[in-house]
């Protein structure tokens, strides 16, 4: 292996760019975004058991020398060299900055390059004084053998200007022996030189030694820079698979007890709480550009629909091993997680952003309960298939506060930004945020968020939705729970009247009795006015619609915008069985003076006051039953006080519920 | 109306036809204790159902409340507060409700009330298994018929057979069934049941026993319990048939014994048969004679089985002790605790209750009838005023009980003073007095 000097760079510059990547994984998957540029199909990364290296391959379309130290290993230039550049497969590239290679500097101690591809290298330049001379090898920048020079290189000179006629070996340039530099002889004007160097069948293996490089930054000693990176070049003997290797060595000891930390004992619901490799997996998936995790027959399809996904160029497969068998990675989101529910279409937004400057689709997407794990929460926004940053609000967040604060906890989303606000000056170096003055990121944020003091847009819409649903909910379960409330009481004496008559009780002859009564000497309480306590005409803002036979004893449609209570059930039913005779509770809003309660045995009707003082006392499941057994108790026992007490008491206390 | 009382041709010649949808039973029980929940299946529903499908055709589903959950526990609930209580003599027993509450009803109902999942049932047939229970039978009533107000009640069961008229007066139900056919030839349908339950309860004599079993392994139920009134019958060859032709289904079966198995009717064949690994209980039945044991029986038996190499005692093998019946004598009771402890190796004491109809019953039909029916639990020992032996008394006996069970295995042991119980106890221990052979029981006090 020989030295091989990486163009220009101060190993102090080195050092702070490579800091831009952090946490570990997100400097990793620069090397999966590079193979996503390089063409890949499919990248497999193997861990070793002891996780102290790293092995990326991929089936991409390799480099060649020239290309590892031009392009992969070149800071800066790049801006101008792939902004807006496509591979040769016509993916949009996703390296721009050229500071990817210094991504895993600090993570580990070297990082090995293995690689080849069936290419030449081409270089053109002008020699502007003549006679003159050039150095080959180190206008090449490589450290070849004088042989391997000789075999591929080829050389062609030009006259610089309209005439273009080639100069003549012998008569006007001519070689040293070694076929390492060349002269022109005479002064023929500017010259163009175009050396072509045929990489075919010649691989490398590069070393770069970050541990060293980041020493030398200490010491400023960048004589000794030579020794950051050293290549091997060998022949190929046949053209075996393309692609390229790359081996992350000696991982930095904080990585690796990073990746081997256990996940957290007893129910963990996050991320952050699992293993360390599952952490590490689970964010790798999120920030590369592979398929997502499409469900088969699971919840949600349709949200496929609305990310675009059909449009976007991924990766086939990125694979990842450690031990046992090697794991498939897949994006995940939210809405394809296997327990999700179905998320219903008022809670679903779509997001269409087409503007000049910007295209965008993906959803923003409400749930139904608190989103676990808590790690997709917030709208992940990707560019090229690579997210940036963290799933947030956009600094929606700090303008919330209350229920809607609390609301983003429900909210997920995934915007996929198809052209736009991919190039260099709207994305900082690390592709962990936009700079917010770009106007594309503007157009964005106004469509996501709105403007203003007020949070708007498709992320405004969801919080609208979210908090419908929360006071819909809570409106009906205090209905539903009054209703229930009061149905136990009419229960419970029911139940007491069958279990004193079962079990032969003193009272039980009375209560046959008046069981088989048709009288019906009822006083004012029939013609009062009738007390409200059917169903409400409205829940949460949505009218009440009654039905029968549903399978739950209320349903909600959002989208039609309303209510469908199902009066069969619950505490809906006014109908009290008092052992084999049904009686229908008939409530009315009687004056302070009128009977608590009256029963007409012919029209098979107890009429029940609810302006009766008593009332004040108590709430409505103790006043419906005090009420049902001071009525009964009454009508058994003939005016007989002890035996009317007696059987008061024993209809009171009687309870089949423990709360009673 | 009070309901009528029918006969089980009636109801069906009359009452029933292919477009009903009928709903089996089994409710919950309210009681003070209840040791046997773990084997409570009602058979009676199972064959009835195949007899149904087979002459009728209807459409037949089952809700057992008794049926345990995942865990293998059957649900039970104190009573609340206002009810939990049975004062019965001096005593106040707490009350459990065991068995799923009428949530259960309710929420199977709901979900057949939507279009997708059927009608709601046009029948409802509720059983029972013992008529001092109809508390709860009456409760059942109460809410299926709040439930489907339109379906037709039926009560069948012991409480229906044995006391037609009460059941017809003191439920809300339309019709109560007096009579049932014959059903022991017929198959226990267990596809009724959803989730397998943990066993197959099999009556012996039965045609349909074998195939029976077959049908719970083929459904991974590998516990079969045998019911019926002479486990020896035919010198054993009912039982040994059975077990001959399904021991074999699976390596993890097990047969249970847990009534009529008689000591005196015991054999040396069948003593070698319930030796096999494939019995995981047996308790023999209280042997008499007039007043007191028949010891020779217990004797006899213990000699067979430990030809048959099993080695006493075994936790397998107990002895029921009747206590609670009308005339029991307190150290009697204790002598034959002692004698069958002696024998079996281990002792379950069987508390009694009078059967409608039966001699007990009618011999003291007037004291009992200052007892109310739902007293007539054995848990509430109805004869133990009439017995003169308190019911602390019977309550002491139970922890004797348990006491000695574990005790034996030490050979020796020493208990609490007290009760004229335990002091009759230590004096009988001192004498002997159970005693016609060397015992391995010394005291050590």
């Amino acid at each position: 292996m020989v030295g091989m000097r990486l163009g220009g760079i101060d190993p102090s510059i080195l050092r702070e760019l490579s800091g831009v990547y952090k946490p570990f994984v997100k400097a990793f998957k620069e090397l999966i975004s590079n193979a996503f540029d390089a063409d890949a199909d499919r990248v497999a990364v193997t861990f070793s058991d002891d996780f102290s290296t790293i092995t990326v391959d991929d089936d991409g379309a390799g480099m060649t020398l020239f290309e590892f130290r031009n392009d992969f290993t070149r800071i800066g230039g790049g801006s101008r060299r792939w902004a807006g550049e496509k591979t040769r497969k016509g993916r949009p590239r996703i390296g721009s900055k050229g500071i990817g290679f210094l991504a895993l500097a600090r993570y580990c101690d070297r990082l090995r390059v293995r690689s080849s591809a069936a290419r030449s290298f081409v270089a053109k330049f002008q020699l502007e004084q003549t006679p003159g001379s050039i150095d080959v090898r180190t206008t090449l920048g490589i450290p070849l053998e004088n042989n391997l020079l000789n075999d591929r290189m080829k050389c062609v000179v030009l006259r610089a200007g309209s005439k273009r006629s080639k100069l003549e070996e012998g008569i006007h340039i001519n070689w040293n022996r070694a076929r390492t530099r060349l002269k022109v002889l005479n002064d023929v004007g500017p010259v163009d030189i175009r050396l072509s160097f045929d990489c075919s069948g010649l691989g490398f293996e590069a070393v770069l030694d970050f541990h060293r490089l980041l020493q030398l930054a200490d010491s400023a000693d960048l004589e000794a820079l030579d020794d950051f990176a050293t290549v091997e070049l060998y022949e190929i003997a046949d053209e075996g698979p393309v692609g390229t290797r790359i081996v992350v060595e000696q991982l930095k000891s904080f990585v690796r007890t990073e990746l081997r930390s256990d996940r957290r004992k007893g129910f963990v619901r996050n991320v952050a709480s699992r293993s360390g490799l599952e952490q590490f997996l689970w964010y790798l998936s999120r920030s590369t550009p592979i398929p997502y995790k499409l469900p088969q027959g699971g919840p949600n399809p349709q949200v496929a629909d609305l990310l675009g996904a059909a449009g976007q160029m991924t990766l086939k497969e990125l694979q990842v091993c450690h031990g046992s068998s090697p794991e498939s990675l897949r994006r995940p989101i939210f809405p394809f997680e296997p327990d999700t529910l179905l998320i219903s279409p008022d809670l679903l937004i779509s997001v269409d952003v087409d503007e000049p400057g910007v295209m965008a689709k993906g959803f923003i997407a409400g749930c139904q309960s608190v989103i676990f794990p808590a790690e997709y929460r917030g709208i992940a926004i990707r560019v090229r298939g690579v997210a940036i940053g963290n799933p947030g609000f956009l600094g929606a967040e700090y303008l919330l506060t209350g229920a809607q604060k609390a609301a983003l906890s429900q909210i997920t989303g995934e915007i996929n930004i198809l052209s736009g606000l991919d190039a260099v000056d709207t994305l900082n170096p690390g592709r962990e945020s936009f700079y917010e003055e770009s106007d594309q990121y503007k157009i964005l944020r106004r469509h996501l968020v709105g403007e203003g003091e007020q949070v708007g847009g498709c992320l405004g819409r969801t919080i609208a939705a979210v908090l419908r649903r929360s006071e819909t909910k809570s409106a009906l379960a205090d209905a539903l729970g009054r209703a229930a409330f009061r149905r136990r009481a009419l229960e419970d004496v029911s139940a007491a009247v069958t279990h004193l008559i079962a079990t032969a009780d003193k009272s039980a002859a009375a209560i046959r009795k008046m069981l088989k009564s048709q009288r019906s000497d009822v006083n004012g309480l029939p013609s009062t006015g009738d007390f409200e306590l059917e169903p409400p005409l409205r829940i949460g803002g949505m009218p009440v619609v009654q039905e029968r036979g549903l399978s739950k004893p209320y349903e909600v449609d959002y989208i039609k915008g309303e209510v469908r209570l199902d009066t069969e059930q619950a505490g809906w039913n006014w109908t009290l069985l008092l052992f084999d005779r049904r009686f229908t509770i008939v409530n009315k809003k009687g004056g302070p003076n009128l009977p608590i309660a009256e029963v007409d045995h012919k029209r098979s009707q107890i009429y029940v006051n609810w302006g009766h003082p008593i009332k004040l006392q108590m709430d409505e499941r103790g006043f419906l039953r005090t009420a049902l057994a001071l009525v009964l108790s009454k009508e058994a026992s003939a005016d007989d006080t002890s035996n009317m007490m007696d059987l008061l008491l024993k209809l009171m206390s009687f309870s089949t519920h423990h709360d009673g | 109306m009070m309901a009528k009382v029918v006969s089980a041709k009636t109801l069906i010649a009359s009452h029933l036809t292919k477009q009903d949808r009928v709903l089996l039973i089994n409710p919950p029980v309210v009681e003070t204790r209840y040791s046997w929940i773990r084997w409570n299946q009602p058979l009676d529903l199972l064959k009835l159902a195949s007899y149904l499908r087979s002459k009728v055709g209807c459409e037949i589903h089952l809700l057992d409340y008794m049926q345990p959950d995942k865990e293998g526990d059957v649900p039970q609930e104190w009573l609340p507060k206002a009810s939990r209580y049975a004062l019965v003599g001096d005593e106040k027993y707490p009350m459990r409700r065991f068995g799923r509450s009428h949530k259960f009803l309710k929420d199977w109902l709901a979900a057949r009330k939507t279009k997708e999942r059927g009608g709601v049932p046009t029948q409802v047939w509720i059983t029972s298994l013992c008529s001092y229970w109809f508390e709860s039978i009456s409760e059942t009533c109460r809410v299926v018929r709040q439930e489907m107000s339109d379906a037709k009640i039926v009560l069948i069961g012991q409480y229906a057979r044995l006391t037609p008229k009460h059941a017809a007066e003191h439920c809300v139900c339309d019709l109560v069934v007096s009579k049932t056919p014959n059903l022991i030839d017929l198959p226990a349908a267990l596809d009724l049941y959803k989730e397998p339950p943990p066993f197959v309860a099999v009556q012996l004599g039965s045609k349909s026993a074998i195939g029976d079993i077959k049908a719970a392994v083929k459904r991974q139920i590998v516990q079969v319990v045998f019911f019926g009134e002479d486990m020896c019958e035919k010198d054993g060859d009912s039982l040994s048939e059975i077990v001959e032709a399904t021991e074999r289904q699976h390596r993890r079966l097990r047969f249970h014994i847990i009534c009529g198995l008689q000591p005196e009717r015991l054999t040396p064949k069948i003593a070698k048969l319930l030796a096999r690994k494939s019995f995981a209980q047996f308790h023999f039945e209280q042997a008499s004679a007039g007043d007191g044991l028949n010891v020779e029986a217990y004797a006899r038996a213990r000699r067979y089985l430990e030809e048959a190499k099993l080695k006493l005692p075994d936790e397998r093998i107990s002895g029921f002790v009747w206590i609670g019946r009308p005339g029991d004598n307190l150290e009697r009771l204790i002598r034959n605790t002692l004698t069958v402890l002696d024998h079996c190796g281990s002792i379950i004491l069987k508390p009694f209750s009078p059967t409608p109809g039966e001699p007990a019953q009618l011999d003291h039909a007037e004291y009992l009838e200052a007892i109310k029916p739902h007293r007539w639990s054995p848990h509430f020992f109805p004869f133990s005023d009439l017995n003169g032996i308190t019911r602390t008394e019977y309550h002491d006996l139970y922890r004797m009980a348990a006491f000695l069970n574990e005790k034996v295995h030490n050979h020796a042991f020493d208990f609490l003073n007290g009760t004229l119980g335990t002091q009759m106890l230590r004096n009988s221990l001192s004498r002997e007095v159970w005693n016609l052979e060397p015992s391995p029981l010394r005291i050590t006090d």
